[in-house]
């Protein structure tokens, strides 16, 4: 009788309770629990172990459709990175990759950090993967920063030579990450992905394998990440919502489904 | 003053994005053309200035060879003359040859070995959870490339095999599908909590009496 009177109406119902369960956290929050999931808390243990000084290589490899999922996340990273005072050269394999570092370090506290001493952004790398191979076997084939500056001159540059110098590799990307795994796996020894939630299910393998150390799933790993910060950030305020709306579409996957078996198997008899 | 007026014409074309979920109207056709000119420009911007960064001042402080790729580029364009788009090929075997050349090197040694390397573990080193979770993916991987053999029949014990392969596949893709909603959803909810905020919440008001109007209109039709 539900399933009759659910088909009856038109999709733009379902539209509706979906926008009314987005909104309604926004102007209500309710607080629901956050439990943590094991990867974040193994990203947050491996920056909080981090020596003061040590080497990190990040790229922004990711577009500004998707900075709600990517860019709070590596906000939040980042910040801890220099909490830990650690060193810190950006990179990207995209071209809206520096605009979206240049964004991060805007919004976040640098603790005193020294452009060129302590951190730096070297700029856009074309080529995709074979700029990334080109990268990798030549870390230092900048000769200017995103900014127009010379790189001969800072500090942080004679920090490394190879791209086995490097404590850990942070790299933020949304589409598989089959290109930077088969460049930076085995070269550095720490690689962490800042991932869009929809590809985690397939980077589960590298995972498994130890090639990819641990990744943040997303917004909602950003939220996590914020937990262990001890902040109440951004992606925290978001997360209300999206337990509600994530459980109105299990609740739905599942009417779908039963609907159909039960049409199905009437039809059998 | 920008504070009130940036998050209003934020806010509006959120609205005139979103009215596509009540029904195709003119508002929503023109968010659609600024996103897509928008969009075009700005990309236009990146590669042109990229250009400049990475190709024409290092190839004015004397950097000649950079020429070379230059021309290979030039020569995509040849495909619109049927009388040398052949030599658009020579451009597309370069760009196809060392995009090969770096992807294939490095998959053999991170994507197969390494990956095998991950499936031969010391099993009492395995918790008991561990044990079967390592278990269970290894039939499933090989379930699953037992279903992409075609040159033996899906029959008999192979047959069975086969089909845990494909109950693997779609245990796969309904994980990613669930990720995926979640992931999208997420979208809609940054731009809720966007709305919801003063000046702009006073935008969703108008949204309403703008669909209240609408079906006035339409009924009385």
């Amino acid at each position: 009788m539900a399933l009759e009177i659910l088909s009856k109406y038109d999709r733009q119902i379902i539209f509706l309770v979906v926008l009314i369960l987005t909104f309604m956290p926004a102007f209500y929050p309710i607080g629901l629990p956050l439990p943590q999931y094991f990867l974040t808390n193994k990203v947050y243990d491996a920056i909080n172990s981090l020596k003061p000084g040590d080497l990190v290589l990040i790229s922004f490899d990711f577009a500004p459709g998707v900075w709600v999922e990517l860019g709070i996340a590596m906000k939040d990273i980042m910040q801890h990175l220099f909490i830990k005072r650690a060193r810190i050269v950006i990179i990207a394999f995209d071209p809206n990759g520096p605009a979206l570092a240049h964004r991060v370090l805007n919004e976040i506290d640098l603790k005193g950090a020294v452009y060129g001493k302590d951190y730096v952004v070297l700029g856009y790398i074309p080529g995709f993967e074979a700029g990334m191979a080109a990268f990798v076997s030549n870390p230092k084939m900048f000769t200017v920063d995103y900014y127009g500056n010379p790189t001969a001159d800072m500090p942080i540059m004679n920090a490394f030579n190879t791209i086995g110098d490097f404590k850990m590799y942070i790299f933020a990307c949304y589409t598989w990450v089959d290109p930077w795994m088969r460049q930076f796996s085995g070269k550095i020894d720490i690689i962490i992905g800042v991932l869009s939630a929809d590809i985690v299910p397939q980077v589960m393998p590298y995972i498994n394998t130890g090639q990819l150390y641990s990744l943040i799933r997303g917004s909602r790993g950003a939220a996590e990440y914020e937990q262990l910060l001890g902040i109440k950030g951004e992606a925290t305020a978001f997360m209300d919502a999206a337990s509600l709306t994530v459980s109105l579409g299990v609740i739905l996957t599942i009417v779908a489904n039963y609907g159909y078996l039960k049409k199905k198997l009437g039809g059998r008899r | 003053m920008s504070e009130v007026i940036t998050p209003l014409i934020v806010g509006t074309l959120t609205l005139m994005a979103w009215s596509l979920l009540y029904r195709e109207n003119v508002f929503y056709r023109i968010a659609e053309v600024l996103m897509v000119g928008f969009g075009m420009g700005y990309t236009l911007y990146i590669s042109l200035s990229t250009l400049n960064r990475v190709w024409f001042q290092p190839l004015l402080s004397g950097k000649w060879w950079l020429i070379i790729p230059a021309i290979l580029g030039l020569l995509l364009y040849t495909i619109y003359s049927r009388r040398y788009m052949f030599l658009s090929r020579w451009a597309m075997a370069a760009i196809a040859g060392a995009g090969s050349g770096y992807a294939v090197s490095r998959a053999i040694p991170v994507m197969i070995i390494g990956q095998i390397e991950g499936l031969a573990v010391k099993f009492s080193e395995l918790s008991a959870l561990d044990l079967a979770n390592h278990i269970i993916a290894t039939i499933a991987c090989i379930g699953t490339v037992a279903y992409f053999t075609f040159t033996k029949e899906h029959k008999g014990w192979f047959g069975g095999l086969t089909r845990i392969g494909r109950w693997s596949m779609m245990l796969a893709f309904g994980s990613t599908f669930g990720a995926t909603l979640y992931a999208n959803q997420i979208f809609t909810i940054e731009r809720a909590a966007f709305l919801a905020k003063y000046p702009q919440n006073l935008l969703l008001i108008i949204a309403v009496l703008f669909i209240v109007y609408d079906l006035f209109i339409r009924k009385k039709r």
